[in-house]
């Protein structure tokens, strides 16, 4: 249940007035909300009996407060369309995207209940929450350990006026280069709808690896791990031709950091004029019978992703904010998000504050570009 | 420099805070252990309300030891008497001259 005190969310008249898209409100029933929608008996009893499968923690954000916590109920939770309605009022969002709150359902172990936690997520929401109010509009979960389970997700919710695209995570899984991924992709295409991608799994790197177990602090778990799977992300999918094969297809990076973009669009393109001829060896490159890719690293970025506001890491010299949005392509690529309610949780008012943001810029920022590429 | 009585001492118990407008400007007065501290409302991050509590309590959240608060939304944590940030003390928000007379809590401006 919603319990937001408008005094902790202090907005602007000018906040209110702009027209403003959150594209990455989590909505995270408990799991007694999603039970009717459970059919599968085992699960519907282990979920009613345990709650939320068991994962394995890595990590939490309390490590570095005095406060404690993992930081993913800061601000309260949103479990219905009244939680939503209430706290995007209280925030100044006109139109709301819901993103599913279980970024920690990659790690659990159990297939078929994360199946059956999707398979109700998309019903509760689909049927129950975002018929509630025109401005609700909903990125459903992918079960992306299976594409094939994806696929009847999109099949079966892809006609949904409600559906804006579907949710899945740049986290510890295979990248979705992976030509296993394909058909996830022509389901998509084939229903004109983008597929956004959030930091999964606990905030973690995993712990054998040799990098994972010499990790100390949330500065590096959080502030450098989600950025470092974006990246390799949107490197993997265009290095094997995703694009090339599906030249209609969108990506959404949600929370994955911004100021890393222009860096890896000039680190790939250099590399890649360098030394080429690998991408022959890509399946989906050798499949399309291409002897390159089509274009340079850096256009795909351009012309297939967009990047959430949040987390934004404003420079503090006003030049080199304006440098960092234009080397970002922010007027097309940057969509706003709060990331309620975890402790990250954004408002608008960075947009109104910064003079090197004009009118135009901060509409495409707030709410144009999410229209565009989630068709609203 | 003028004073302005924004609050009767007794309004705030130890422990507690009150957001005060002086000459235009939100205030937080805390009271931690009987002194009286003032520093801007507006958290020079991303403008979190430095007066207010975490989402399941109503207090603000001091440090006794440090004198410090600790702004609700991402946790910076700023010095009462200075306003500058613990950890990154080239940083901080406005904290203000207060002082109890009378049962009064004045800030001076
Ligand atoms: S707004 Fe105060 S810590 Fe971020």
């Amino acid at each position: 249940m919603s319990q937001l005190k408008s005094e902790r969310y202090p907005v602007t008249d000018e906040m209110r007035e702009a027209f403003v898209v959150d594209i990455d409100f989590h909505f995270e029933p408990a799991m007694e909300k999603l039970l009717p929608y459970v059919d599968h008996p085992g699960a519907k009893r282990t979920l009613s009996l345990e709650d939320f499968p068991p994962t394995t923690r890595y990590w939490a954000s309390g490590y570095a407060t005095p406060h404690g916590g993992n930081g993913r109920q800061t601000h309260g939770v949103a479990e219905t369309a009244d939680d939503v309605i209430d706290v995007s009022e209280k925030l100044a969002i006109d139109l709301t995207v819901l993103t599913p709150g279980y970024n920690t359902l990659p790690d659990v172990q159990n297939v078929i209940l994360k199946n059956e936690i999707v398979r109700a997520y998309n019903r509760y929401v689909l049927e129950d929450v975002s018929p509630a109010a025109d401005n609700i509009k909903v990125l459903p979960a992918l079960p992306q350990w299976d594409p094939e389970r994806c696929v009847e997700e999109i099949e079966l919710w892809g006609d949904n006026d409600d559906v804006v695209g579907f949710y899945g995570f740049f986290g510890h899984y295979s990248l979705l280069g992976n030509p296993q991924y394909d058909k996830v992709f022509d389901a998509l295409v084939k229903h004109d709808l983008p597929l956004a991608l959030h930091g999964g799994g606990t905030g973690n790197w995993p712990q054998k690896d040799l990098i994972g177990n010499s990790i100390r602090t949330w500065t590096e778990m959080y502030g450098l791990v989600h950025p470092v799977r974006a990246m390799m992300m949107v490197g993997n999918m265009i290095m094997t031709g995703v694009f090339d094969k599906y030249p209609e297809l969108q990506i959404v990076m949600i929370e994955g950091g911004l100021n890393w973009v222009p860096f890896i669009k000039m680190r790939m393109d250099e590399v890649y004029q360098d030394h080429p001829e690998d991408i022959q060896l890509t399946e989906r490159v050798t499949e399309l019978g291409q002897e390159y890719l089509k274009k340079q690293p850096s256009e795909y970025i351009e012309d297939h992703f967009s990047f959430s506001s949040q987390p934004i890491d404003i420079p503090k010299k006003p030049k080199n904010f304006e440098a960092m949005l234009d080397m970002t392509n922010a007027s097309e690529s940057l969509m706003f998000a709060t990331d309620y309610p975890h402790y990250t949780l954004e408002l608008s008012n960075w947009a109104f504050e910064s003079n090197v943001i004009d009118d135009e810029l901060r509409e495409n920022i707030l709410h144009k570009n999410a229209e565009r590429v989630f068709r609203i | 420099m003028t004073e302005h009585t924004v609050a009767s001492a007794e309004d705030i118990p130890e422990g507690e805070g009150k957001m005060v407008e002086v000459d235009g400007l939100s205030v937080a007065i805390f009271n931690v252990e009987g002194e009286f501290y003032g520093v801007s409302n507006r958290c020079i991050h991303k403008g979190g309300p430095l007066g207010e509590g975490f989402l399941h309590s109503e207090l603000p959240v001091i440090n006794k030891d440090r004198k410090s608060i600790h702004c609700p939304w991402h946790f910076w944590e700023f010095d009462l008497e200075t306003g500058r940030h613990e950890v990154n003390p080239s940083t901080g928000i406005r904290a203000f001259d207060v002082s109890e007379r009378d049962g009064d809590v004045i800030v001076t401006i």
